[in-house]
């Protein structure tokens, strides 16, 4: 035991745990922690606004598969964080968010950038928590770390006020202490794992539905295992993708609301829906009566509140995707299987396949767009590890039809709260996470004009990450639905054609193109590539283009609207 | 499914935002719950909290609340009971 103030147990806690980086911004409230990482090897990277300072450490988590840490003072620099906060509790991702607060002698006084912090993100985290005394510092962010990765993984809290960082009392960093009620990762049953696995067994149309559960587990070989060995098609859910090569033979792409017809198609015919990680939601199921209709469905998800939350099912294992997964293949291993009959369904589902090739594939007009050309030259010009992020709306709907995955984890999006200005923070987490893989975000015009000043961090930084941006010019997920939905009477989507995003990247010091064609577009990346060096890649496309296949919201797989509004 | 009357108890630890998380679930989805009465009180031991709340509810309805509120991180143990009459 050693007497040290709470700023000091919270970077000396933080370097016990391996924490190597953390994303943020300083101010009052938070000062006394900043200064002792003057004398820390931790990585603090100066974000200019905290909402992308929360977004980095997603990024960094979603990569890594390891807490990312964001810090920021009380009051604006906390309330900024909320949206990063809560788009990382929607997508089941770990970050700590570490918030300065003011003095607990201030507290409730209306002090000068106070705000109640644990209150406001007590609905968003897993757990939000203040330390009330120095001593307090290692056990809560020790224990923050825990919670934030055990069991379904989501961000947390830790809430400092300024006289808990300066102060000093007796304490020692290196304990272990995880709240009473956090719930260990649930071990499999072994009677479920064996029902699932003769379910399995006996079905003759299986179908594989892998969601992000199947990611944050880094379950891919299992997964792939799984299908390869019976076989059975694998489909992913929008936050799935990434989970199961898209280049696969067994491979349906996404399913939902923009997500492949032929993997609808299948879905329907299946006898067996094999869902893992996933949390079947709306945007996933479309019309939730006419989801798998035909099936039985089998659900493995390590939340056991997920377990018929949204649609009830024959059968669950609540269980990580991993455990679940070794446990289902090793009954498999010994039991007879329909292998035979699974095989015929291949071949079903071939053909299904090539019927819709002909209206969605790559030779098609789907596949044939602008967009469609533009995304094969990216796929073309980047190597398999690449780490690809999105921001949100058509850019994001866009890369879910035509990027292709082919490492699993490289597929990072803010699916559940959707929210714009993600994709370019969280790509710099993500370069961060992982040097050594190229990181491209997919944007909007609209998009990164929420975020384009993080071009000042890669910039300062040396952060070679590439944004590539579909430039319509519109908030085009809007402007598609005011067209489609609302009979073309637009309001609020046009964005003025300023600034010169290759400009404004130059102003940065980043290097900006101008990229008329797929080639262009393929040659920058090359490019940037290459000389291992940011880049803003401005690709301007029609602002009619919409994003096809699209399941209108509330309506069922049969609905699809496809290219010249065909059904 | 019919509607009736659940005692949900939870033993918790005693943190403040506690309350405001457990009722904060039953008022996003007042349309499934009715709260007809609610208790919080610390227990004199080790920082714990029992948290009680009557709820008018579907049995369904009730399940999921249960497996929702089990899975918060404050939440030691939990039960619950039909209220008679």
């Amino acid at each position: 035991m050693t007497e040290i103030t709470g700023a000091k147990a919270v970077v000396k806690t933080l370097e016990k745990l391996k924490v190597k980086v953390m994303f943020g911004l300083p101010g009052g409230a938070i000062m006394p922690v900043y200064d002792e990482l003057y004398d820390s090897n931790i990585r603090h990277i100066l974000v200019m606004h905290e909402q992308h300072a929360a977004h980095m450490a997603d990024g960094y988590a979603r990569a890594s598969g390891r807490p990312g840490v964001c810090i920021a003072t009380s009051g604006p620099g906390s309330t900024n964080l909320i949206t990063g906060i809560a788009t990382a509790y929607m997508d089941s991702s770990p970050i700590i968010a570490l918030t300065g607060q003011v003095p607990t002698t201030l507290m409730g006084a209306g002090a000068f950038q106070e705000t109640d912090m644990v209150g406001l993100s007590t609905h968003i985290t897993k757990w939000a928590v203040q330390a009330k005394r120095p001593s307090d510092v290692p056990r809560l962010i020790t224990a923050a770390y825990k919670v934030s990765i055990t069991g379904r993984p989501g961000p947390v809290v830790v809430d400092l006020p300024k006289d808990v960082q300066i102060n000093a009392e007796e304490m020692d960093v290196d304990v272990d202490w995880v709240p009473r009620g956090l719930k260990p990762v649930p071990e499999p049953r072994p009677d479920d794992l064996r029902k699932a696995a003769e379910m399995i067994a006996e079905a003759e149309r299986p179908v594989i539905i892998a969601g992000g559960g199947v990611k944050w587990a880094r379950a891919s070989h299992l997964l792939m295992r799984l299908a390869e060995m019976l076989p059975a098609p694998v489909a992913t859910t929008f936050m799935g993708k990434g989970s199961f090569p898209e280049t696969h033979p067994l491979s349906l792409h996404c399913v939902g609301m923009h997500g492949n017809p032929a993997a609808h198609d299948v879905i329907q015919k299946a006898d067996l829906l094999i869902v893992i990680g996933a949390r079947f939601s709306d945007r996933t199921t479309s019309k939730m009566d006419e989801f798998g209709q035909k099936a039985k469905i089998l659900h493995i998800d390590i939340d056991a509140s997920e377990i018929g939350k949204n649609k009830e099912v024959d059968h669950a294992v609540v269980a990580s995707a991993d455990k679940a997964l070794e446990g289902i293949i090793g009954y498999l291993e010994k039991i007879a299987r329909n292998d035979g009959r699974k095989t015929q369904w291949i071949r079903r589902v071939e053909e299904i396949r090539e019927k819709w090739e002909e209206i969605v594939g790559d030779d098609s007009p789907v596949g044939q767009s602008t967009v469609g050309r533009i995304f094969k030259a990216m796929r073309e010009s980047t190597p398999p590890n690449t780490i690809i992020t999105t921001e949100v709306g058509q850019n994001q709907m866009w890369a879910e039809v035509f990027w292709r995955t082919i490492e699993p984890y490289t597929f990072i999006s803010s699916g559940g709260l959707g929210t714009m200005g993600f994709g370019f923070p969280a790509a710099i987490g993500a370069k961060v996470a992982k040097p050594e893989a190229p990181v491209m975000d997919i944007a909007g015009d609209g998009s990164f004009l929420m975020n384009e000043n993080n071009l000042a961090v890669v910039s300062s930084e040396n952060i070679p990450v590439i944004v590539v941006i579909l430039d319509n010019r519109r908030l085009g997920m809007v402007a598609q639905w005011q067209r489609m939905f609302f009979n073309r009477r637009y309001v609020a989507v046009e964005i003025p054609p300023v600034p010169d995003f290759v400009k404004l990247a130059e102003s940065y010091g980043v290097e900006g193109v101008r990229a008329e064609t797929p080639e262009e577009v393929g040659r920058a990346i090359t490019h940037a590539l290459r000389n291992n060096i940011p880049m803003v890649i401005q690709v301007p496309i029609s602002p009619e283009e919409n994003v096809y296949p699209f399941v209108p919201p509330g309506k069922s797989y049969r609905e699809v609207i496809l290219p010249g509004g065909r059904k | 499914m019919e509607k009736r009357r659940y005692l949900v108890w939870a033993l918790t630890e005693n943190q403040p935002n506690l309350v405001e998380k457990m009722m904060g679930l039953l008022r996003r989805q007042e349309v499934y719950y009715t709260v007809r009465k609610l208790y919080f009180e610390p227990l004199r031991s080790d920082g714990m909290a029992l948290f009680t709340v009557e709820v008018e509810c579907t049995e369904k309805s009730l399940r999921k609340l249960i497996k929702f509120y089990s899975q918060y991180v404050e939440v030691i143990d939990i039960g619950y009971k039909p209220v008679e009459g």
